[in-house]
Order: C-alpha cells, then sequence, then structure tokens
C-alpha cells in the first residue's frame, strides 16, 4: 500500500519517537538488497503493519486501571480499536467524506473509567493531543481536549496520516456500543443482557 | 538455606510423599497427577480457588473430597500462609528429610512463585524436598483473548529483581505460549534492547504450528541464534540453559524473566532466580477475568525438583559433584 511507504508516512507514523524509528529503519535496512534501489514500497508498507502489530500487542499489555465499562473491564487497545474502527468506516465507508473526521474530543460527562483509559493511551503514546490554537499545551485536564489515533496504528486500521475534523467521543462509543446507548454513563451494575 | 535443584531420577515413579500437595483447578488435568501420587501419599491437601469454580471444578473437588484429600479453598494472599503451615505440621515430628510432592499443572504463577519464595526463606527444622510435577496437556485450539490485563510486573516482590546498574539496557528472556502476541507485547512493554526466546517443544502434536503462529511477529524480530528449544518433558535441561543463558545475560544487562508456556518452564524461571537475586520473574494476567480452557492431560508426567538444607545443618554431601544437580548457596 503506497500510503504506508514513503519519507513522509514514515516521519509521521514514528511521531518523533526515536525509539520507533529505530526499530523501523532497522528492519528496512536489512531488506535493502539492491543499494541501487529504494527499499520496495510493498516492504515498506509491510514493516509500519508490523511495527503496528508489535505497538497493539504492547497496548494490549497494559493493565487496566479503571472500573467497569457497561459491567466488564475494558483495555486500552479495545477502545482504540473501537475509535479506530468508527474512523475507519468514517473514512472508507460506503458514503463519501470529501473532509472525514478522525480526532475527537473528550466529552464533559464520560465515565472517569473512560477518562482513566484516554489517559492510560495518551501515555503510552498511543492518543496525540491535538492543541487548538488558542490551547495550552500543558495538559490538567482530559476532558473537553481533542486527540488523534497515533499514526502507527492507522496502518492496522487502514486510516489516513492526516488530521481530521473532531467528533465528540461519546457519540463514537455510543455507536459502537462500547458505552451505553442511552445515558453514556458508567455502568457498574448492568442487567443482564438477552 | 543451601537449594539444590535436581531431575526427577528413574525413581521416582516408586517414591513416597508424607505431603501431596494438589490444586483443585477447572481444567480436567487438574487431578491427573494426583490420581498418580495420591495412593503413595501420607497427607493429602487439595487446594483450590476462591472464584473460576468454572469447567471441572466442581467435579474436581468432589473428586479431591472423595479420595480422602483435605479441600481448602484460600484466596492467593491466604495461600502462602495455608501451605507453610501444612508443612510446619509435618516437620512438628522429627524427620531426616520431609518430601513434599506439588502439582503445578492447574497451579497459578503467582501461587506457584509464593510456594517457592516460602521453601527458600522459611527456616525448616529439617531438609526439605519438593517434587515439582506437571502434566501436560493434549492441544486445544487457543481462545481469542479479548480480557484486558490486571497485572503486568514482577510475579511477586520477592521476585522483582534488583540492579547495581540502572543505566543497563533491558534484555528479556521469554518462554512462549500460544496466547497471540502475548510475549510480543511483553517484550514491548518492558522496551527490551535484546530479546531470547526459549521454544517449547513437545512430542505433542499440533502446538508447533499454533506456537509458530501466536508468535510469528516476535520471531521474526529475533535472531535466529536467540531462539532456544526445550522440551517440555525434560524440565531440568531446560533449567540449566535457562540458568546459564540468564547468568550470561545479567553481566550486561537488566533481566527479566516471562514464563509463558507450560507451567513447568515458570517452575524453572522462579528457581533460576532464586540463584541469581537480580534477576526479575514477571507476570502478565487477566486475573478472574481471563477465560477458562479445558485442559486435558496426554498422560505423561514430568518433573523437577528442589532440595532445601538449612546451612546449619548441613553435613557435606559427597554425591552432589557428580550428579547433574545445581548446588546453590544462600
Amino acid at each position: 500500500m503506497a500510503l504506508y511507504s514513503g519519507t513522509e508516512s514514515l516521519f509521521a507514523v514514528t511521531e518523533g519517537n526515536p525509539r520507533w524509528f529505530i526499530a523501523i529503519v532497522s528492519h528496512l535496512l536489512d531488506r535493502w538488497t539492491n543499494r541501487a534501489k529504494p527499499v520496495d514500497p510493498s516492504a515498506q508498507a509491510d514493516e509500519l503493519a508490523k511495527a503496528s502489530q508489535r505497538f497493539s500487542a504492547m497496548l494490549r499489555t497494559i493493565p487496566v486501571e479503571g472500573g467497569l465499562i457497561r459491567g466488564r473491564p475494558r483495555g486500552v487497545l479495545a477502545l482504540l480499536s473501537t475509535i479506530a474502527e468508527w474512523f475507519r468506516k468514517e473514512a472508507l465507508g460506503s458514503e463519501f467524506a470529501p473532509d472525514p473526521r478522525a480526532t475527537f474530543t473528550v466529552d464533559a460527562n464520560l465515565p472517569d473509567a473512560l477518562v482513566v483509559l484516554i489517559g492510560q493511551a495518551l501515555n503510552a503514546g498511543a492518543l496525540v493531543y491535538v492543541p487548538d490554537d488558542n490551547a495550552q499545551t500543558l495538559l490538567r485536564s482530559l476532558r473537553g481536549r481533542r486527540f488523534r489515533i497515533a499514526y502507527l496504528l492507522a496502518a492496522r486500521h487502514g486510516l489516513p496520516l492526516r488530521l481530521g475534523r473532531a467528533i465528540s467521543l461519546g457519540v463514537i462509543l455510543r455507536e459502537e456500543r462500547f458505552l451505553n446507548a442511552a445515558t453514556a454513563q458508567l455502568n457498574l451494575n448492568p442487567p443482564a443482557e438477552g | 538455606m543451601n537449594l539444590v535443584v535436581e531431575p526427577f531420577d528413574d525413581g521416582t515413579s516408586t517414591i513416597s510423599y508424607h505431603i501431596l500437595v494438589a490444586t483443585v483447578g477447572f481444567e480436567e488435568r487438574a487431578r491427573f497427577v494426583a490420581s498418580d501420587l495420591s495412593p503413595r501419599s501420607e497427607r493429602r491437601v487439595a487446594i483450590g480457588f476462591t472464584q473460576g469454580h468454572a469447567l471441572h471444578y466442581a467435579e474436581n473437588r468432589a473428586w479431591f473430597t472423595r479420595h480422602d484429600f483435605e479441600v481448602h479453598e484460600p484466596t492467593d494472599a491466604e495461600y502462602g500462609a495455608l501451605f507453610r503451615r501444612i508443612l510446619e505440621e509435618a516437620t512438628v515430628v522429627p524427620t531426616a528429610a520431609l518430601r513434599v510432592a506439588i502439582d503445578v499443572s492447574s497451579l497459578s504463577r503467582i501461587r506457584i512463585a509464593t510456594v517457592i519464595d516460602l521453601l527458600r526463606s522459611t527456616r525448616w527444622n529439617c531438609e526439605v524436598v519438593a517434587d515439582f510435577y506437571y502434566a501436560p496437556a493434549i492441544f486445544t485450539e487457543p481462545v481469542e483473548e479479548d480480557q484486558p490485563n490486571v497485572h503486568v510486573g514482577p510475579v511477586l516482590p520477592e521476585f522483582a529483581g534488583w540492579t547495581t546498574e540502572p543505566e543497563y539496557p533491558s534484555v528479556s528472556i521469554v518462554g512462549l505460549g500460544y496466547e497471540e502476541d502475548r510475549a510480543l507485547g511483553a517484550v514491548e512493554h518492558t522496551q527490551s534492547g535484546e530479546v531470547w526466546a526459549f521454544l517449547p517443544r513437545s512430542m505433542i502434536p499440533g502446538y508447533e504450528q499454533a506456537l509458530q503462529t501466536a508468535n510469528a511477529t516476535l520471531l521474526e524480530g529475533i535472531r535466529q541464534d536467540h531462539v532456544f528449544n526445550y522440551q517440555v518433558e525434560q524440565p531440568f535441561d531446560c533449567f540449566v540453559a535457562l540458568e546459564a543463558l540468564a547468568y550470561g545475560a545479567m553481566q550486561h544487562a537488566n533481566t527479566v524473566l516471562f514464563p509463558f508456556g507450560p507451567k513447568v518452564f515458570a517452575v524453572c524461571c522462579l528457581l533460576v532466580a532464586c540463584i541469581h537475586e537480580q534477576l526479575a520473574v514477571w507476570r502478565v494476567s487477566a486475573g478472574g477475568d481471563a477465560e477458562p480452557v479445558d485442559r486435558v492431560a496426554n498422560g505423561q508426567i514430568v518433573g523437577i525438583s528442589l532440595r532445601v538444607i538449612r546451612a546449619d545443618l548441613v553435613a557435606p554431601r559427597a554425591d552432589i559433584s557428580g550428579s547433574p544437580a545445581v548446588l546453590l548457596i544462600q
């Protein structure tokens, strides 16, 4: 996939993280057999996909610190996959969106357990803060702030490497049934589901 | 304490035990070792769990009760005190050596660590010989896991390791299991600069392909000479290789052992960490939220032995130098 190859994509995907950059470039150099030509674009895309898989595996390992969401513990990777899936449908769904939404804003009324998860994802580098023009770059609260998914996860979910318009996180999570549809509130003792 | 790690010798199948400690688990194999050892064990104890009473748990509990096992169901926090009390009661009566069989097949890693830590750190009245038994299971398909982890870190604080060289890079020595990308995630979590993998081999068909599939990305990124194959049926050989590798790695790195895969590999990791306390042994666990998976014994029984000798009671052992054993002095 040409989208996930080339220097611009490589720089975007590694997000300025030297560890990610070294890891990916080391693997690319291993595959650079014909020094007269660039590394094959499909090999580049393949390495980015593998880096994305390694990062996802790390995210899956992060232990949960928040409470139950819809009566069950949910991890960082489950949250990110849910958001990414919504963005994938927005960008590649049956209805063409000339300017697809690819960032989200954390609603003020989201459950604390969910905000804890977002904080864990942010600390792991899986979410990137997108400050508004006049906003402080130092985060004191996650509520009301805008984020995007790290581009390293883009290849795994088929997402474009671009900043898009924002949408409420609550809307995404209700539509994807990650939260209760009616309230978007933490449900510690849900009724049995049929 | 002097600790001696030994292989099971040919006579293990006829040894009588003062105590047999089994586990009431939800796997069908939870009673397989016990059914073999109970006729030659004086005191029989089966320890269960306060949660996770799924699959064969009730059936196993009834079996243990029917076969004159004392059945206890402590929390993980209570497990150590119970285990210690059982052994201390047996050593009230003077005896040359207390022989204990411990079935780790259905025992959680945190409880295996608790047992090994107690054995090495308690001042017992006599020599204690602990035989760790393991029943390999026939192949079952790995389950798709979506339960998040609740614990990622040292299996117990006593196995957290320590270092005098914090600037050293970290090295991971990973026993591979067939849960997809679990080992990969652990290695990425610790941002290890170097990774060594222990790949279990056994006579049981099915595992090899599942292991390769589950760990494909991790194995692609590891140099071929950093992958060790070990036979599940020969845990002592695995222990020796693991000890040699860990000793070498800790000379230039802070080393973490990840005992995924068969429980008997976890025993080996913990025994190695008893020798080299700088080593950390970690566990990655979804706790009680993990989906229970049944395991059926394949008919084999394997194991490894730990002899615990109080330093002030020990007499020179002429037979150690010539035997395949590792003597540890603490």
